[in-house]
């Protein structure tokens, strides 16, 4: 099971599929939050139609280890308050990333970091609010994430 | 940065308009704005949405491959001569197609 609705769930879904795997998504809310939903939507239908069921509005609830190794979930819809019991060898968990900004010391030079997402202030010149020290990339708030912008063209 | 910073140059770098893909099973390349961000940015009035389903080439002689699967969406701005500003590919090879050049 992949829990998530995010490019990374998708796309992890599609390749686990690809190598032959039996792959359920459970999604919260709604696919590729931010993206054109009208795509978003026929990725979806697209998934289901290559063999990936997608459980929306539905969130994890519990999960179990068995003796046989299999994780026992428990999943609610969110829609009708139902909940269900299935089994599966793995859980993958694709719901974000939060940079790992913390353990690099930058409070003790006090660079400032955004306290929800700990991403890290930077201006339009990419410097921080220490003018020689920069971020770039997936840790500086209000970039692309994982998206190459390094390409010289 | 490296050439803001070594190589004498003041320009920005700029982060509008960078393509992106998602690599699910059916590619997904996009740049610019989505058709909702046109609409709440900019009013559904001054926005114009040309769509397509389409096959690709190489799955014409697989009759198992759907006919509605890929799409291609442009987002256009009415008041700026029909300025694309959004462009969205569903299908075979988006992270190729949807690229800088």
């Amino acid at each position: 099971m992949v829990v998530g609705g995010s490019y990374i769930a998708l796309e992890t879904a599609g390749f686990l599929k690809g190598v032959g795997c039996d792959v359920t998504m459970s999604v919260r809310s709604i696919l590729l939050r931010g993206f054109d939903q009208g795509i978003a939507e026929k990725i979806g239908k697209n998934m289901e139609r290559i063999g990936v069921p997608i459980l929306y509005k539905h969130a994890v609830q519990k999960i179990e280890k068995l003796e046989d190794g299999q994780l026992k979930v428990t999943i609610s819809n969110d829609v009708d308050g139902s909940v269900q019991e299935v089994n599966y060898d793995n859980v993958f968990y694709a719901i974000g990333r939060t940079p790992n900004t913390r353990r690099l010391g930058l409070e003790d030079i006090g660079i400032k970091i955004d306290p929800t997402t700990y991403k890290i202030i930077t201006n339009e010149q990419d410097q921080t609010n220490i003018p020689h020290i920069y971020a770039l990339g997936d840790c500086a708030l209000d970039r692309p994430e994982l998206t190459p912008t390094a390409v010289m063209v | 940065m490296a050439q803001r910073l070594f190589g004498g140059s003041k320009e920005l770098m700029d982060y509008d308009m960078v393509p992106t893909t998602v690599f699910s099973p059916l590619e997904y390349g996009c740049i610019g704005f989505s058709q909702e961000k046109a609409y709440s940015t900019f009013g559904k009035e001054n926005v114009t949405i040309y769509h397509a389903y389409f096959r690709p080439f190489e799955w014409v002689l697989n009759e198992n491959q759907p006919k509605d699967a890929c799409y291609i969406k442009m987002v256009c701005k009415k008041d700026e001569d029909e300025r694309v500003i959004g462009l969205h590919y569903l299908g075979p090879h988006a992270g190729d197609i949807i690229q800088v050049r």
